[in-house]
């Protein structure tokens, strides 16, 4: 069988700004790693190949020619093969055209096979929807088990664990195909080894770029063109409230502090 | 939005319904509220869909916080949630009757049918939104999002394609109450699901441990976050909140670290809190955690960077190294206690 995991290259949070200006992302400056949800999905694939004999662990992204990066750290994690989907044509993608893609390039990934499983993580840390993983699943029109906390596969029998509401925990199953969308809680990650950083640069062998054509994509769902969300603005939050600093050393606020906690009644 | 249909031909806000344990979940009431405004400035009305059997005996509350009209879809072979159900009944209801807009709570159960239902519809759908407009020389619906983990806000519509979807987490809108009483109308309608293709079902549910301590109630609330740097310094907010007759509280990264109980964690995915008194100690402010405490009635912020986000919804902005700050505060209140 076929475990699937879908990765994504983010920015990495913290460094991200806004030009003031002409109010687009300043991407150039921004470091770009493996979305860390990501990696767990990663180790939940290599995990269920590890239990098992017939597992072949294939790594699948969508993004420009710098996502290659993301596929390299998957393989050096131990995924056996590894696809970049890549064109011009899917820029601009929302979830709803990022999701079409990928499950058109794993329809041809599979080929009328029916047995795999599909992993992601719960969500991006750039956009931060969830939707994808769903999405694909309905694409495929396979059920989708999203956030779960453990999962494990048993014959043809995903067991997943996942919470449901404040104080609760859900157990759901299904049988494959099917795609889990993974959180931090199931399990902790791998790093590469140095055999698997090897493995990763014969990329040759295991890298394969595909673009619009070789998925056989319908233009007008892919891209700018497949994408019904608009982004129309963006900024930087306003600082919103009135409030004040206390200024001078730690000591000194702490006085301040104390005594206007003091004078509001709270102690 | 089906082939032949025009984005006219839509009309209406939908606000779909969740219950949790026996009672309608806080997220819808917001909703409704927003929803009221929506319809009004888009001069139509606010429908609350039912999946279940609850219709009539829930018509008056959703009455009160904003719905017009309640649909109620029961299914006699369906008792829970089930996403394969909810996808397709849905489904078939908006190609039906044509809503303009539908807006879903973020919650795990929203989260897991909502991006099938608008990849079935073909429709967009946003995510977590946390301000709802319309724009009004289009009438589109304006969606505000967080994104980047929070640095950065974004607009989106949904321009080409009805109905515009979007999902909102607990706490980010106020429920409103409507004065004027106005007649529900409520229609009811039976569906027969027959699960021909493979689904997810529930095998079980578990109860986690009972809350060993619960910090919805409390007054004040010392809260920390990764600032607060190892599971040892938590010591420090539980030495504080003994002084000041406080509870603890942390972010989700202090929750996941191990650092304090997940009961404990305050924010989109925690609890939404509203004490008097609210310290926040090497936290960032990330918009999921500010969603569960920027309504508290005093915030006081401290952080080492004086661009911390965290400031911006702060009455007292204090920076300083939350590690040589704590103690000095402690001893302060003692002083000041005494004096
Ligand atoms: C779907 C989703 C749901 C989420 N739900 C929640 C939720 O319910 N609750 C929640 O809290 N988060 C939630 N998050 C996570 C949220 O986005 C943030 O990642 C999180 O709140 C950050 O926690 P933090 O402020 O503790 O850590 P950080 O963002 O790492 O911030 C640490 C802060 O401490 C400061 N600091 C460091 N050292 C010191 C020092 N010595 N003295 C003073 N200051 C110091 C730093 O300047 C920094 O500002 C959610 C995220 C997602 C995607
Ligand atoms: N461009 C992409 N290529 C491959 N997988 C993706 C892509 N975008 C999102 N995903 C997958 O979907 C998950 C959720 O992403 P999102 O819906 O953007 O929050 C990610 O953790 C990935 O597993």
């Amino acid at each position: 069988m076929k475990i699937i995991t879908c990765i994504k290259q983010v920015p990495a949070n913290s460094t991200i700004k806004i030009d003031q200006v002409t109010g687009h992302l300043v991407r150039e400056a921004t470091p770009a790693i493996l979305n860390p949800l990501d990696k767990h999905s990663i180790e939940l694939a290599l995990e269920i190949k590890e239990s098992r004999e017939d597992v072949e662990v294939i790594a699948i992204t969508m993004g420009p020619d710098q996502a290659r990066l993301a596929l390299l750290e998957a393989l050096s994690m131990g995924a056996d093969k590894a696809i970049l989907l890549s064109d011009i044509k899917f820029a601009g993608s929302d979830t709803l055209a990022t999701s079409y893609t990928l499950s058109i390039a794993i329809k041809k990934l599979m080929n009328d096979d029916d047995n795999y499983l599909i992993t992601c993580g719960a969500q991006a840390s750039d956009g931060e929807t969830g939707h994808v993983g769903p999405q694909v699943a309905e694409e495929l029109g396979i059920p989708s088990i999203t956030g779960a906390s453990r999962a494990s596969l048993d014959g043809d029998v995903l067991l997943v664990t996942r919470g449901k509401q404040a104080g609760k925990l859900e157990q759901i199953k299904t049988r494959l195909p099917a795609l889990v969308t993974v959180t931090k809680g199931v399990n902790k990650p791998r790093l590469p080894t140095l055999h698997g950083i090897t493995h990763a640069f014969d990329e040759g062998a295991l890298l394969s770029v595909w673009n619009a054509a070789t998925i056989d994509a319908d233009e007008e769902k892919i891209g700018m063109a497949g994408s019904k969300t608009k982004v129309s603005k963006m900024y930087t939050p306003e600082p919103k409230k009135e409030n004040i600093t206390l200024t001078g050393s730690p000591k000194e606020i702490a006085s301040k502090l104390a005594s206007m906690l003091k004078e509001k009644n709270y102690i | 939005m089906q082939p032949n249909a025009k984005l006219e031909d839509y009309s209406g806000v939908w606000v779909v319904v969740e219950r949790s344990e026996s009672e309608i979940d806080p997220v819808v009431l917001e909703l409704l509220g927003k929803a009221w405004d929506l319809a009004k400035k888009r001069n139509t009305s606010v429908t609350a869909v039912i999946l279940g059997k609850h219709a009539d005996q829930e018509s008056k509350k959703l009455g009160i916080h904003g719905a017009d009209n309640i649909l109620g879809v029961h299914c006699p072979d369906v008792q829970d949630y089930e996403q394969e159900f909810y996808t397709r009944v849905l489904t078939e209801l908006v190609h039906e009757r044509k809503p303009e807009i539908i807006l879903i709570g973020a919650t795990p159960q929203g989260r897991d049918y909502a991006p099938r239902l608008s990849k079935r519809l073909n429709t967009g759908l946003t995510a977590d939104c946390t301000g709802l407009d319309i724009e009004e020389t289009t009438g589109n619906l304006l969606q505000e999002c967080p994104t980047y983990g929070g640095n950065i806000m974004a607009i989106i519509q949904t321009v080409s394609s009805r109905p515009q979807m979007a999902t909102v987490a607990r706490g980010v809108f106020k429920p409103k109450i409507r004065t004027k009483a106005s007649k529900v109308k409520v229609e009811k309608i039976t569906y027969c699901f027959d699960a021909t293709r493979e689904r997810a079902s529930t095998v079980d549910i578990i109860e986690q441990d009972g809350e060993t301590r619960d910090v919805r109630d409390a007054e004040i609330l010392v809260a920390g976050g990764r600032g607060m740097e190892s599971s040892e310094n938590f010591g420090l907010l539980e030495e504080l909140a003994r002084e000041i007759g406080g509870k603890v509280a942390g972010t989700r990264s202090a929750c996941d670290l191990g650092w304090i109980e997940k009961n404990c964690q305050v924010g989109q995915t925690g609890h939404v809190v509203k004490p008097r008194l609210y310290i926040a100690c090497g936290i960032s402010g990330a918009i999921q955690h500010t969603i569960g405490m920027q309504d508290s009635e005093h915030i006081i912020a401290i952080n080492k960077d004086p661009e911390a986000r965290i400031f911006s919804i702060a009455d007292t902005c204090i920076v300083a190294d939350v590690l040589e700050f704590i103690p000095a505060f402690i001893n302060a209140i003692k002083r000041f206690r005494n004096s």
